[in-house]
């Protein structure tokens, strides 16, 4: 599977010794021995994504573990945002910077963000999602955007404060990992 | 193919038990940890089950599911790079200092697997993808949401230091 890129004139490759080594690379090599059995065992769980839905007493039951487990994800979440919120802030992603408005991380935050609310406003697919999963979720924005706000205006005040830069970034991540993890899960309920 | 598409276990067994081992050799080298491949390549198949319905074979099956597997690993260097935000490359660097002993078989190649093991996540990672794997300075970059600049900075000490471990 490898594809040994063509060198550019400013990079010459590995040297000779290096790339010898690295071309008798073996390309296989064996899985733990029980890696199919478990594969399996997960696999069996869940219907592959063209699988037709037949609500069955076990769909019922997974649907019931599911929504525990979407309400729980996202009330964990929330308490994790909510604790160090320092400073209220509306919303950051209104008053972004020209800078950030061309880093994609943002920009993907921007859109799983938009995903959510147009999610959220269309009966048809949150009709099943409980209430309290919503609202879990909605709070844990909140939540995030008000440390957000807290960490980007402790990087007005310094702009060489990394810790801050760096929790922007964290947050970030975090608030968009949760809002596709939310969705994921509640989509699936 | 079309049967495991339908979400037939047993034919998705056989297509497991044709790619894996090239999948799993993949997940070593990018991980440099077996548990941590093994757990990657449960993740990509799992994926890959969950997506067979959507694949229309616009690409082989291997490159499809070497892809997932590529971003599989991405996804776990990302939540690590968030876990430990300040890793120290140095720390790393001692410790491929003391693993690359030479091989005790006399005229065996140096074991070059622990050794790139041993370079740290993010290094590692841009020199198996750009060395191995034959990623461009520019995929890598954008895979791992890096300046390509750092990327060639990163493939080009990897090389270094395995070059200085090979003439060890």
């Amino acid at each position: 599977m490898s594809r040994h890129a063509p060198h550019t004139p400013h990079d010459n490759g590995p040297d000779p010794q290096l790339r010898a080594a690295l071309d008798a690379l073996p390309e296989e090599r064996t899985p733990p021995a029980d890696s199919w059995s478990h594969l399996q065992r997960t696999i069996a769980t869940m219907p592959p994504a063209g699988a037709p839905q037949v609500r069955t007493r076990r769909t019922r039951v997974r649907w019931a573990a599911q929504a525990a487990l979407a309400a729980s994800l996202v009330v964990t979440l929330s308490v994790l945002a909510n604790r160090s919120i320092r400073q209220a802030s509306p919303d950051p992603l209104a008053d972004l910077s020209d800078d950030e408005r061309r880093d994609p991380r943002v920009l993907a935050l921007v859109a799983q963000t938009r995903n959510w609310h147009a999610a959220a406003h269309d009966s048809a697919r949150s009709a099943r999602w409980p209430m309290a999963a919503r609202a879990a979720v909605d709070g844990a924005i909140e939540s995030t955007n008000r440390e957000l706000g807290s960490a980007r205006a402790a990087l007005a005040r310094d702009p060489s404060d990394v810790s801050a830069r760096e929790a922007i970034d964290t947050l970030r991540e975090r608030q968009r990992a949760l809002l596709q993890h939310a969705m994921a899960l509640l989509d699936d309920i | 193919m079309a049967r495991a598409q339908r979400g037939d276990d047993v034919a998705f067994g056989v297509l497991y038990q044709r790619h894996a081992a090239r999948i799993f050799a993949l997940l070593s080298r990018l991980a440099g940890d077996d548990a941590l491949a093994a757990e990657l390549l449960q993740d990509t198949f799992v994926q890959g089950w969950r997506a067979l319905p959507h694949w229309r074979g616009e690409s082989a099956l291997a490159t499809w599911l070497h892809r997932i597997a590529v971003n599989a690993h991405l996804g776990a260097l990302r939540a690590q790079r968030r876990r430990d935000a300040h890793e120290s490359c140095e720390v790393e660097l001692e410790k491929l200092a003391g693993i690359a002993a030479p091989s005790s078989e006399p005229g065996v190649r140096l074991d070059i697997e622990r050794a790139i093991a041993a370079l740290p996540p993010r290094m590692r990672t841009a020199f198996v993808l750009r060395d191995v794997e034959g990623f461009s300075y520019d995929e890598i970059a954008q895979a791992t949401d890096t300046a390509a600049g750092t990327v060639r900075a990163q493939v080009s000490r990897a090389r270094l230091l395995l070059s200085r471990e090979i003439e060890r």
